[in-house]
């Protein structure tokens, strides 16, 4: 078993594939028993940098150490306390739901007796029950990706690394699928995930904002909002856009931002009570809002139009 | 018009982006051909024989000798008994043991005919067969040299178009034939079932693309490509292997047109039947290079065979086309000796392609 | 040795699923067989010869009758010049023409000095001397029936073929093709299970498991070799129960060499789809060096008609070693004794095999 501190030190990782640079200078230290979301757009580096950190590629420069262990040195013992569910579909779809996990169960050398039980448990988790004799092939895809879940929790690693695992999928499974990582991190299991899909920072413990293969930021959750230096004010209207006209006009407001009918408007800390004042003349209600993670990083990344 | 060419773009730029399957296109082919060439020499020389002579009269000690003296045979050893000589025809290490009885030559001066036995392995019926023709041919000469002639019934041979018996004169062009399908066949098996397998076969389907198109746009790089590499093919039969031209240049690259039709319409049609690439290349394995290497004349005469197996031969397209390009490269025959095969490859090409159409129709 | 297990398993349920392996395991086999073993016989029947007499008498009929007797021929009466043959011979009218002159009998029997004239397309080299040989034999007996005993002496020849007196090319087809079958088979199937495992990574997937990369050979390989047994013992049974050929030699030596034989053969697989990122890719390197095994293992063409340098170069085929081997045991009945050098080189291309294809294969995996 991996040791006490469980946690996962990324060192100064560099990783370029002809000529691109993948990953520039990468280094995180991650906490054990916690769900780290590694957040940005395509071509991040987000695939780069978990496949490194799960032994499947070597970086240029640089190392990875969980509980300490190298990969260079003990791979055998990492790669039993380690789950990896990669972005594409990656098990044997001409197999059936259960013969795929019983397969990644005996590999990793489980008895038949406790692998039975813990595949009877994990589907039901999973809500797969029904689904237990059918050719993994032949799955929606939401299920595909819970039973690729399932098949890396059949050996019930401290480590359980998720590439975008909810990138197309219907939000029915979507939440199921989260419903699933909440159950893995209660039993202790230290989660990371990547996702391009801003919406789903709320879930995570951490998060690390990637971009063009550097790191912006490594921030818990509850404290992203410290990062923005803007306040927002939310207004419910039904003309959205007098509104925006309206509120734009005011000398405080540094950006607007159109959320259904809702209007967000964003203004820097040190104002505000004089946007207080001002809005109060303009429109009826409002309500302070915290920055999303999307706001966070748009704003990391240089991009918020206000600057 | 427009919309074929932008498809025929399409299909060149998938040629082209795979440089690893276009090098073992281009250049496989010709190889082998250069490496094959060079396997096939029917002729045995150096057959290894043993000797067990009970006669030592100095009349069979010259046959010996000049059994040695002759290009094909090789003098292993003698042997006081056949038993003697039993280890080295198993172990293979003489093709034969050539026994001579006792007093064969006193017989012979009695005016009878003495036999002596050649014992041959037979595990290998092929050489044995061969090893036999040259020792009948070789006692022929031998006799009417040493023997006293009486009326000999006797004929001149005359080996016409390969008057060296050259077997590369006639495995070459087979060669040749082969690798053609092969590539033909093998490159278009997986064309559409591959853009089933990655789906955007459906997308063609929303296109406003007639199944006709898209059989034709599929079909015209290979055939570009399949030209090119017959043209390649021929040339090292010309200029390495100086396998004789006689026919006219037309007449060959009409018949390889028509040929390589044939094969790349077989191809698509495979294509359209098979569920999964895997499949559609086992399916081009089984169907036409086997059969195109094994029942089409390329080495196993197809009138030797079975008839139930010669009425099968008629169904492959490599059968017609070892004629035409034997018949056109060694014979010299023009399009009125051949255009009963060309008939049928085009009925073959054209059959496969409407086929494939309709197929395709249903797929799309 | 429960993960070995574990793969094995799987690769067992997943041959049930796919029913063109098991078309490939069972089927195959025994439907090349009966059809190659028909068709790759060397002998050389049905020619079509045609026949000029011009001196048509009983005797120039005779030697036509006995000509047609001889079962290699189909004789077909046709009038022509020497020179009008050659449009014969392409129209392929003909394979041969024999042309007796007028006056032959006579003549030959007066020691006139006459000449028959065989005109033969010699396009395939081989067929061309083989019937010159057959014509020829057919001369001398016609010779022999009709001076009788005032014909001079002379040498003659009978001979007897060891281990396949009558000279049948099927025995010695039938073993040559189970070596190809199970080369075919095991070479292609564990091939495309790789590569499968390849293109959906699953492979990827395995390599963060504890498995390690020997593991995962071995559990690939028992199932493909199991399989490899299996469809060479169907082949050679319909070899022994239809075409009759003799098993003259040990089944413990015709399993352990076919067991050297297989283990090569799952090796070269293993090294192809190594090398391939695709199953197209597999089929073509596996076509590869399947022609190179057909054409130089002695399989069809007799490796010693071959170029010294081509000779040399069949060394490095382990099927050639394995037909070899196969021959001696079904018609020779060859003991240990005489092959001991072929199982040393096939233990040894096997050993060489099994460990670069691992090696690479590990390499590939890990990296």
């Amino acid at each position: 078993m991996i040791g006490p501190t469980g946690f996962i030190e990324v060192r100064d990782i560099t990783k370029e594939y002809d000529g691109i640079i993948a990953l520039k200078d990468v280094s995180l230290t991650l906490k054990e028993g916690k769900i780290t979301g590694v957040i940005g757009p395509d071509g991040a580096g987000k695939t780069t940098l978990l496949e490194i950190i799960t032994g499947l590629r070597l970086p240029d420069s640089g190392e990875v150490l969980i509980a300490g262990k190298k990969w260079t040195e003990d791979s055998g013992s990492l790669k039993r306390n380690l789950g990896f569910v990669p972005q594409d579909f990656s098990l044997y779809s001409d197999l059936t739901v259960e013969e795929n996990l019983f397969f990644f169960g005996q590999i990793y050398g489980q008895k038949d007796g406790t692998l039975r039980e813990k595949i009877e448990k994990l589907l039901d988790i999973a809500n797969l029950k029904k689904a237990r004799k059918r050719q993994a092939g032949k799955l929606s895809g939401g299920m595909k990706q819970k039973l690729m879940v399932l098949s890396c929790l059949i050996h019930e690693p401290s480590v359980l690394v998720l590439d975008e695992p909810t990138r197309g999928v219907d939000p029915i499974s979507r939440t199921e699928l989260w419903e699933l990582i909440r159950f893995i991190k209660e039993q202790g299991t230290t989660v990371i995930l990547s996702t391009s899909n801003m919406e789903e920072v709320s879930r995570m413990d951490e998060v690390v904002f990637l971009a063009e293969g550097r790191v912006l930021v490594q921030i818990e959750v509850q404290n992203l909002s410290e990062l923005f230096p803007f306040k927002i004010a939310e207004i419910k209207t039904d003309r959205v856009e007098d509104l925006i006209e309206k509120v734009e006009k005011l000398k405080n407001i540094k950006a607007t931002h159109v959320v259904g009918r809702r209007v967000r408007a964003y203004f820097p800390r040190e104002y505000e009570k004089k946007v207080v004042e001002e809005l109060s003349q303009i429109v009826k209600g409002w309500y302070p809002v915290s920055p999303t993670a999307e706001d966070v990083f748009v704003y990391l990344t240089g991009g918020f139009i206000g600057e | 018009m427009r919309k074929s060419k932008a498809f025929l773009k399409k299909e060149f730029l998938h040629l082209i982006r795979d440089p690893k399957s276009l090098f073992l296109i281009s250049l496989l082919p010709v190889i082998m051909l250069l490496f094959y060439g060079y396997v096939v020499r029917m002729d045995v020389k150096n057959i290894k024989f043993g000797v067990v002579n009970y006669d030592h009269s100095q009349f069979f000690e010259g046959l010996v000798s000049d059994m040695e003296a002759s290009s094909y045979f090789t003098r292993e050893g003698e042997f006081p008994s056949l038993k003697d000589c039993e280890k080295w025809i198993v172990k293979g290490k003489v093709d034969a043991c050539l026994i001579i009885p006792s007093n064969g030559y006193k017989k012979l001066l009695t005016g009878k005919d003495t036999e002596v036995l050649l014992v041959l392995d037979g595990s290998d019926s092929n050489l044995a067969t061969t090893v036999a023709n040259y020792f009948h041919a070789f006692l022929a000469k031998f006799n009417s040299k040493h023997m006293p002639r009486g009326p000999e019934f006797r004929f001149s041979v005359v080996n016409f178009f390969n008057p060296e018996l050259k077997s590369s004169h006639f495995f070459v062009p087979g060669l040749a034939a082969i690798f053609l399908m092969m590539i033909c066949a093998m490159l278009t098996s997986i064309t559409i079932v591959k853009e089933k397998e990655i789906g955007s076969l459906k997308l063609l389907r929303l296109a406003p693309v007639s199944p006709f198109q898209v059989i034709v746009v599929k079909l015209l790089p290979y055939l570009f490509l399949a030209v090119v590499e017959a043209s390649l093919i021929i040339a090292v039969a010309e200029l390495w292997f100086r396998v004789p031209f006689r026919g006219s240049l037309l007449s060959l690259g009409v018949s390889i047109f028509i040929y390589m039709f044939a094969g790349l319409s077989f191809g698509v049609f495979l294509s359209t039947i098979a569920s999964s690439q895997a499949i559609a290349m086992i399916l081009s394995l089984v169907l036409t290079i086997l059969p195109s290497v094994l029942l089409s004349g390329f080495i196993f005469p197809i009138k030797s065979m079975p008839v139930l197996l010669q009425a099968l031969t008629y169904i492959i397209p490599a059968r017609y086309f070892l004629i035409i390009i034997r018949g056109i490269m060694l014979m010299g025959v023009g399009f009125k000796e051949i255009y009963r095969e060309l008939v049928f490859l085009m009925v073959f090409a054209i059959f496969f392609f409407v086929i494939s159409t309709f197929r395709l129709k249903r797929e799309l | 040795m429960r993960r070995i297990l574990a793969i094995v398993k799987k690769e067992f349920k997943q041959m049930r699923r796919q029913k063109q392996t098991l078309l490939l395991l069972f089927v195959v086999p025994v439907v090349q067989l009966l059809i190659f073993g028909y068709v790759l016989t060397t002998d050389v029947k049905n020619i079509d010869l045609g026949i000029k007499d011009s001196d048509k008498t009983v005797f120039s009929r005779h030697l036509i009758d006995k000509i047609s007797n001889s079962g290699y021929f189909k004789i077909k009466y046709v009038d022509t010049t020497p020179r009008g043959v050659e449009e014969l011979l392409k129209k392929r009218k003909v394979d041969a023409v024999l042309i007796i002159p007028e006056g032959f009998m006579r003549k030959v029997l007066r020691r006139e000095g006459s000449q028959a004239q065989l005109i033969v397309n010699a396009m395939d080299s081989n067929i061309a001397s083989i019937v010159t040989g057959y014509i020829m034999r057919i001369f001398e007996n016609f010779g022999a029936g009709i001076l009788k005993g005032s014909a001079p002496a002379k040498v003659k020849m009978i001979y007897t073929a060891w281990f396949n007196p009558e000279l049948k090319s099927v025995y010695f087809m039938v073993p040559g093709l189970a070596g190809l079958i199970i080369t075919i088979i095991c070479t292609l199937l564990i091939g495309f299970s790789i590569v499968r495992e390849k293109e959906t990574s699953t492979l990827e997937q395995l390599s963060i498991t504890p498995i390690k990369p020997h593991e995962l050979l071995i559990g690939k390989m028992i199932p493909y070799a199991l399989g490899g047994f299996l469809s060479i013992t169907l082949a050679l049974m319909v070899g022994k129960l239809w075409f009759h050929v003799p098993m003259r030699g040990s089944y413990l030596l015709l399993f352990g060499a076919s067991f050297l034989y297989i283990l090569t053969a799952l090796s070269i697989g293993i090294l192809i789809a190594t090398f391939s990122t695709s199953l197209l890719q597999v089929l073509f390197l596996s076509w590869f060096s399947l022609l190179f095994a057909i054409m130089l293992s002695g399989l069809l063409i007799p490796i010693r008609n071959m170029p010294k340098f081509i000779q040399f170069l069949s060394n490095l085929t382990p099927l050639k070693f394995y037909i070899k081997m196969l021959r001696e045991i079904f018609l020779k009945g060859g003991g240990l004794n005489l092959m001991l050098m072929d199982i040393a080189i096939l233990s040894l291309f096997a050993v060489v095999f099994v460990l670069i294809s691992s090696l690479l294969f590990r390499k590939r995996l890990t990296a």
